[in-house]
């Protein structure tokens, strides 16, 4: 049992990053898409300007290398990461405050956890100075996972896009926090998820020594970190795609690129659609080049 | 609505009304009392209405075995929507949005048609992407064969799931306004066109307006109106004549010019519909002295590419065409006029259709608005600002704003050509709302669709115009609203006639190149604000 327990808590966090690590790998491995982006594109901002206009607003912008302020790309998913701001300027169903306390418990819950590997391995130091990151973490957790459970069964519009997964994945979340909550309360607390992080790093866990609410919380912990690439969670992760590469991405080709050999091979890609104006089986630029008048 | 089952409920029952009275309040500026005419018995046995009472299809109602066929294809669809080889165009920014949504509904307030219907459901950014999502969970993922309603695998895929899915699909302007607002970045308008798309691209199923009539015609006679290479010279010599009473100015219109530096390209529907805006644009160039030349070729005098709005190999057929005629005249620049989905087609979407080294991905393509800010700017034409000394607003194109990012130029030329009379929509820039018009609803005529596009597509855009001029309403005070887009001008054109907007407040609507001429010093005034344009 104790085996299991150990390859569990070791595996789950690398677990969690290789299944990020095949799906990132999956996602990008997809056929270079036809540009989609949508203005206005965070890197493309000068100065103090509210918009900011694309180069396309240039005469001869072919010529031109365009100026890109990749930093600016990168500060602003922070205001969603941290602020959720979109949520915050437009959602009309009282969902930020829930979803961002549910956030930053998940956030402040990450930074707990590491702060407890640095001083079990690196770097020990007195872990009840920072006991507030962890009731921060996990009261925002409780307040935030149990708000919008109840947001989202009592509101009729958003009741009606919330399945039963949804429930379960937030009665998963606030398990998560509410029994973390509970083990800081345990007298020997922080001996206990010390010990228990010693534990892991040194595949020498033993149920025994911990107690149940201690060996419950991680246990929900490690299934949580298994969970994400495989679940809603990934919407987090996958930002990196829908923003950086899809919807702020205005690039254009560059010759000899390994994105144009891409383009070269998917324009031999077969057309398989079965309407009467493709040519079926014939090549998407074989497709372009003909105009198939004689559809059936 | 209670669940998201009853789509799927076998039954020509509409899921949703539509009543004058849910609809946003154009209030207190008119006084609407029409509401909608009831269906009649004959046309309602015919059609199919089960949305929402209107219909954008004049198909009729199939056979049983017809309709077992029309499912199995449809389950094909979605796998192949889904196929890296059959949708290599869109397959990543789609399976990403169809996957990762989490329904946190932030997109809702974004929709002008959602907003303007008054919160219908159905009309919600998200409810048709969940529709799909739900569809594609139940039959293609072994969580959603095995799980079923406990994860939200739960519409049922019959005929009339079907059928209410592709009008559905065409009660999104493909504005894209919500993936604005979206904080995960999912693209629900995305989702509506590759509907679209695979009811195009599998079943067959397209608007009459943008398949037979728009693309197949633009591929066939050159241009969607039908208008072959002969009339089109004949427009062109009569566009010339009217320019020399106009003007006492002898103009030449440049067609097939070898030597061209550029290859002009402008939404064939302006031939037809508004032939002063290429008037306007000719006497522009030539004013300018911009070496330029038009296309007789078929299809290279009109640059419409309905592809944008359904198909993507309709869209890869014109595009190539176009880009093929701009290479063989042997110019440097394709420009692209005053048509929105073209801007968006020629800049953005075949970036990466062809391989940059072909000689045709090497043709510059551009928008003309840059161009005219450089001609404006340049001080080789005198231009009177007070020409255009009325209140002036400028309803952005969704396809030139939001999804291409040219914002500016045609602010600049504005504000260049008005002593302080311009006026900004709210929102505007990348946070305007579509005309209504948007995706091929400007032309889609069939049935009582125009009634919806009319009452529901074009309300917000109706108030928002006559909230920017709520202090200059007086009729003796004429108003105009620039639009760079033909399609928008489409919709500006129904809205001011539906509501009477010309005769109640003198709103009017122009093109840029039109206004721009009009405050062309050495010429008379170009713009008639005593008639509304056609
Ligand atoms: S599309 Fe985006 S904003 Fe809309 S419900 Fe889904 S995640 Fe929320
Ligand atoms: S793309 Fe535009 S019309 Fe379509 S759902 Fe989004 S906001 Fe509404």
């Amino acid at each position: 049992m104790d085996i299991l327990l150990n390859l569990f808590a070791f595996l789950s966090p690398l677990l969690l990053l290789l299944g990020i690590g095949i799906k990132f790998a999956r996602i990008a491995n997809q056929p270079v898409h036809v540009r989609w982006e949508i203005y206005d594109i965070p890197s493309a901002k000068r100065g103090e300007a509210e918009h900011a206009g694309s180069y396309l607003e240039e005469i001869d912008w072919m010529k031109k290398e365009p100026k890109k302020n990749l930093l600016v790309e990168f500060v602003e998913p922070l205001k969603e990461i941290f602020f959720l701001h979109r949520v915050k300027k437009f959602n009309i169903y009282g969902l930020w405050i829930w979803s961002l306390f549910l956030h930053w418990g998940i956030w402040l819950l990450f930074l707990w956890v590491f702060l407890v590997l640095l001083n079990a391995t690196l770097y020990s130091f007195n872990l009840e100075n920072l006991i507030f990151i962890a009731y921060l973490s996990y009261g925002f957790g409780v307040l935030g996972s149990l708000g919008l459970f109840v947001k989202r069964i009592s509101n009729k519009e958003l009741k009606l896009y919330t399945s039963g997964i949804d429930y379960v994945n937030l009665f998963f979340l606030f398990l998560l926090f509410f029994t973390g909550l509970l083990m800081i309360q345990l007298d020997d607390y922080s001996n206990e998820v010390l010990s228990y992080m010693k534990g892991i790093v040194s595949f020498t866990l033993q149920s025994e020594n911990f107690s149940t609410l201690t060996l419950l919380h991680f246990l929900i912990f490690e299934i949580f970190l298994l969970y994400i690439p495989f679940s809603k969670f990934f919407h987090g992760p996958v930002k990196f795609f829908t923003f950086h590469k899809i919807l702020w991405n205005d690039s254009y080709q560059k010759k000899g690129s390994r994105e144009e050999k891409k383009i070269m091979q998917q324009l031999n890609y077969k057309v398989k659609w079965a309407a009467p104006h493709i040519l079926p089986e014939k090549s998407w630029l074989e497709n372009a080049q003909n105009t198939n008048f004689d559809e059936k | 609505m209670k669940n998201l089952r009853d789509f799927s409920k076998e039954t020509q029952d509409t899921l949703e009304d539509i009543n004058l009275e849910d609809l946003v309040s154009l209030s207190p500026y008119l006084e609407e009392k029409d509401g909608f005419k009831e269906l009649s018995a004959d046309l309602k046995d015919k059609y199919d209405f089960s949305l929402d009472g209107f219909t954008a299809f004049p198909f009729p109602i199939p056979s049983e075995e017809e309709k077992a066929k029309i499912v199995e294809k449809f389950l094909k669809g979605i796998e192949k929507l889904l196929d890296p080889e059959s949708n290599w165009t869109f397959l990543k920014p789609f399976s990403l949005s169809l996957k990762y949504c989490v329904k946190c509904n932030t997109c809702a307030e974004a929709c002008h048609v959602y907003v303007g219907s008054g919160r219908k459901e159905i009309y919600r950014p998200n409810f048709r992407s969940e529709i799909l999502r739900r569809i594609y969970k139940r039959y293609f993922t072994p969580s959603g064969k095995l799980l079923k309603s406990f994860v939200s695998a739960d519409i049922e895929v019959n005929y009339y799931t079907i059928r209410r899915l592709l009008e559905l699909a065409y009660r999104c302007t493909l504005c894209r306004r919500c993936a604005l607002y979206c904080p995960i970045g999912i693209d629900n308008g995305l989702i509506a066109r590759e509907l679209r798309k695979m009811f195009s691209q599998e079943l067959g199923m397209a608007p009459v307006e943008v398949y037979k009539k728009g693309s197949r015609q633009h591929l066939k006679a050159g241009s969607s109106t039908g208008m072959g290479p002969e009339a089109f010279k004949d427009i062109i010599k009569f566009i010339e004549e009217d320019i020399h009473e106009r003007i006492g100015k002898k103009i030449s219109i440049p067609v097939d010019k070898k030597g061209a530096a550029i290859l002009l390209l402008h939404n064939g529907g302006e031939y037809l519909a508004w032939p002063d805006h290429i008037a306007a644009f000719a006497i522009l160039f030539d004013f300018a002295g911009i070496n330029y030349t038009l296309s007789s070729e078929t299809l290279g005098y009109d640059g419409v590419n309905y592809g944008a709005w359904y198909d993507d190999v309709e869209l890869a057929r014109i595009g190539l065409r176009h880009l093929q005629i701009a290479h063989d005249l042997g110019v440097k620049k394709l420009v692209i006029g005053e048509c929105g989905h073209s801007h968006k087609v020629y800049t953005i979407v075949f970036d990466k259709i062809l391989p940059a080294s072909s000689p045709l991905w090497n043709i510059q393509r551009e928008s003309c608005l840059p161009l005219m800010r450089e001609i404006v700017k340049s001080g080789k034409i005198k231009f009177d600002p007070n020409r255009n000394n009325f209140p002036v607003t400028m309803h952005d194109s969704c396809n030139i704003v939001r999804l291409m990012g040219v914002m500016q130029p045609q602010r600049d030329v504005i504000q260049a050509l008005t002593p302080n009379t311009f006026r900004e929509m709210n929102p505007n820039r990348s946070y305007n709302y579509c005309c209504g018009g948007g995706s091929g609803f400007a032309i889609i005529r069939s049935l009582n669709f125009p009634t919806w596009r009319i009452k529901v597509s074009f309300r917000l855009k109706t108030k928002q115009i006559l909230d920017t001029f709520s202090d200059v309403l007086e009729k003796d005070i004429p108003k105009v609203v620039i639009a760079t887009c033909s399609n928008c001008k489409g919709a500006l054109r129904d809205i001011i006639k539906t509501y009477d907007l010309f005769e109640k407040y003198k709103i009017t609507y122009s093109g840029l190149a039109e206004f721009i001429v009009n405050a062309i010093a050495d010429i008379p005034p170009f713009l008639n604000l005593d008639e509304l344009p056609e």
